[in-house]
């Protein structure tokens, strides 16, 4: 893992704490905030995400690619709109299990949704 | 008790008001470890501290024509106030604030806003910020939406080698159905680890992601000695998530997200 609290300077790297400078801390306006000058404001601008037509496209190639991956590595086919069995246990290899102990499943939220109505 | 520390501010400072460069409030008991370092402005700019009362400010006499916001003094910002975190409690502020003079810090920010400051200097006292980020690995976010979803994956197939112009309205939908997945997802995530980071901390922050690969923003606020047991349990955290997630862990770093606090609202000028 990349841990920055041993290595390098204490208070991890400018690019890692840019945002906290810049948006954190106490603001009084007896100060003369001034401006920025020369410096990479791209990461504090590029914060929200916007769903658009080109975010859907780029999904769909990226899930494309991935799909695509999975059934190179030996998945048979799709069958009626449903992974084969080796597929889903790959999944579950992988991911699944991983994260069912440190990550809550998704599986059971559906039921809960409907008891919330 | 009210004189600089330091030796640059007040020199420079002798005819008239120098403009100051303010890094942060600590309280005036600690002002002793006092200069020592380079401020926004390079090795002339000496950082000393202004005391008033209990508080003392951290500040660096900016050389005139001298307009901060260059990388570098982003950098002399983020290490005084590092340096300062290592010597004790200091609640920071953020960077570009500049005052005219000794008199303009200790009256309008120390005396002023002593009571503010100085509950802040107290919720943070003897405690870091510990930042945790969360980064989807390469492919790992997409591979798991397309596992979960039989659906996502037949249509996904359905389209396959089929030009983009031909499945235009195909891939759209496709990628809304994605798109809800994936937002679905991290905010499951994002609660599981604030779930297992929680324990650890008497307070978060959490930040919006900012991309789609950030699973995880989280600002925690831990005491100085509770710092082993979160490096454990974001290890633990870390090993278990390989191959799905990477996590950064950053600190300690001064309580920059704890620190909160717009003192006479820019409207009011």
């Amino acid at each position: 893992m990349a841990i920055s609290t041993q290595s390098g300077p204490s208070g991890g790297a400018l690019t890692e704490v840019l945002e906290l400078i810049l948006d954190r801390g106490v603001v009084i306006d007896a100060f003369v905030r001034v401006s920025l000058v020369g410096i990479e404001v791209l990461t504090i601008d590029a914060r929200i995400v916007v769903a658009s037509v080109d975010t859907y496209l780029r999904f769909a190639e990226a899930v494309g690619r991935v799909n695509l991956d999975t059934r190179k590595a030996g998945v048979p086919e799709l069958v009626e709109g449903r992974q084969t069995k080796a597929a889903i246990e790959s999944a579950a290899d992988k991911y699944g299990d991983l994260l069912g102990g440190i990550l809550a499943q998704p599986q059971s939220e559906p039921a809960a949704q409907e008891e919330e109505r | 008790m009210t004189q600089p520390t330091g030796t640059s501010a007040a020199d420079t400072a002798a005819p008239q008001a120098t403009s100051l460069y303010v890094y942060g409030v600590i309280p005036a008991a600690d002002a002793g470890g006092w200069p020592g370092a380079a401020g926004v402005g390079g090795p002339s700019a000496q950082v000393s501290t202004i005391a008033a009362g209990e508080l003392a400010a951290l500040v660096s006499a900016l050389p005139p024509d001298r307009t901060p916001g260059l990388r570098e003094d982003l950098e002399a910002h983020r290490q005084v106030l590092s340096l300062a975190t290592e010597r004790g409690t200091v609640v920071p502020i953020r960077f570009g604030m500049v005052m005219d003079g000794e008199d303009g810090v200790r009256e309008r920010l120390l005396a002023r806003h002593g009571a503010e400051l100085t509950e802040l200097l107290r919720a943070v006292d003897g405690q870091v910020q510990m930042t945790v980020r969360g980064f989807y690995a390469e492919d790992a976010l997409m591979r798991a939406v397309v596992e979960a979803d039989p659906e996502i994956a037949r249509r996904s197939a359905e389209i396959e080698g089929v030009p983009e112009l031909e499945s235009r309205a195909e891939r759209i939908a496709l990628g809304e159905l994605v798109a809800a997945a994936v937002d679905t997802r991290r905010e499951r995530d994002e609660q599981a680890l604030l779930d297992r980071l929680r324990p650890f901390a008497t307070d978060i922050r959490v930040d919006p992601p900012g991309s789609e690969r950030v699973a995880l923003n989280a600002h925690l606020l831990v005491p100085r000695d509770g710092r082993a047991a979160l490096d454990e349990a974001v290890r633990e955290l870390d090993t278990a998530l390989q191959g799905y997630m990477a996590l950064r862990y950053i600190g300690p770093l001064p309580p920059y997200s704890f620190s909160e606090l717009s003192l006479e609202p820019e409207e009011v000028a």
